[in-house]
């Protein structure tokens, strides 16, 4: 079981794990207009926001899945490594379950509150419940990000046959990467 | 009764590869004696080996190879991977 858990691209990558990562995407704007919340950026999930039109959620995951894809890919090839395109896109839609989960999780968080806050940060005015919660929230959802990040990592080192090293320094590079270009997209959008 | 003795292909003294020194007919007895080193195929492990016999025989395809082993493409492609630097590296071995 932990071997599907830990290196679940060993079994599944290619057109399957696309197919998986569309069904997660999918969920994904389902869970951000009910929330409502976003996933605006590679690395990115905000609760409390303003309700979007369900066209622009499945663009901004559309975005998000093609600069994972793309700066990992580049990446990659930069490597020399002969992975192929389709597991690439596959398996970096497919590690966004943990990213599906933090948004699931975060739906406990006071947003309201919280969203108050983030507009007037010199208030200080969460209620002791809603520390309490946030904090409580917050250890899962950390737990989470980096589960995320290790399946990226997983991805990109199955896809282009990788050992640490070089590779390393280049898979946190391509994850900095992702994330500016999807921020520069979601921008644009 | 299957036989399940692996055939060693390293020293267990100095690791150095082994070489096949005598060979026999077990029908009538004949034995040949000499020097002879191992078939490149033969110096991989068994996992190896059976991966290459299964490669073999789903006529070159790692499609169909993930299908039968239950993995994906790339943790296939990437056993291959291995198994040719292996074999180019017991081509350097051999040069040297």
């Amino acid at each position: 079981m932990m071997k599907y858990l830990l290196k679940p691209f060993e079994f599944v990558a290619g057109t399957k794990a696309l197919t998986i990562g569309a069904v997660v995407a999918l969920l994904s704007i389902i869970l951000c207009s009910l929330a409502p919340a976003r996933f605006d950026g590679a690395l990115d999930f905000h609760i409390g926001v303003d309700a979007l039109p369900i066209w622009k959620l499945l663009l901004e995951q559309i975005m998000v899945i093609f600069s994972l894809f793309i700066s990992f890919y580049a990446g990659g090839k930069l490597l020399g490594g002969s992975g192929r395109a389709i597991d690439m896109l596959g398996t970096s839609s497919m590690a966004r379950i943990p990213m599906l989960l933090i948004g699931l999780v975060s739906l406990a968080l006071p947003s309201e509150e919280l969203a108050e806050l983030g507009k007037n940060p010199e208030s200080l005015s969460l209620s002791g419940e809603a520390i309490v919660t946030t904090v409580l929230v917050s250890i899962p959802v950390l737990a989470l990000y980096v589960y995320y990040v290790a399946l990226l990592w997983q991805a990109f080192k199955t896809c282009f046959n990788l050992s640490a090293g070089k590779a390393v320094a280049v898979f946190i590079l391509s994850l900095i990467t992702a994330e500016i270009i999807s921020k520069l997209l979601i921008t644009i959008l | 009764m299957e036989d399940t003795t692996k055939l060693p292909i390293q020293c267990p003294s100095c690791r150095e590869a082994l070489q096949v020194q005598s060979l026999n007919c077990q029908n009538c007895g004949t034995e040949v004696k000499g020097k002879y080193p191992l078939p490149k195929l033969l110096e991989l492990s068994a996992d190896d080996q059976d991966f290459i016999l299964s490669f073999v025989k789903s006529s070159g395809s790692l499609k169909q190879m993930a299908k039968l082993m239950g993995r994906s493409y790339p943790s296939v492609r990437n056993r291959l991977d291995d198994v040719i630097q292996q074999l180019n590296s017991l081509d350097k071995s051999e040069e040297a």
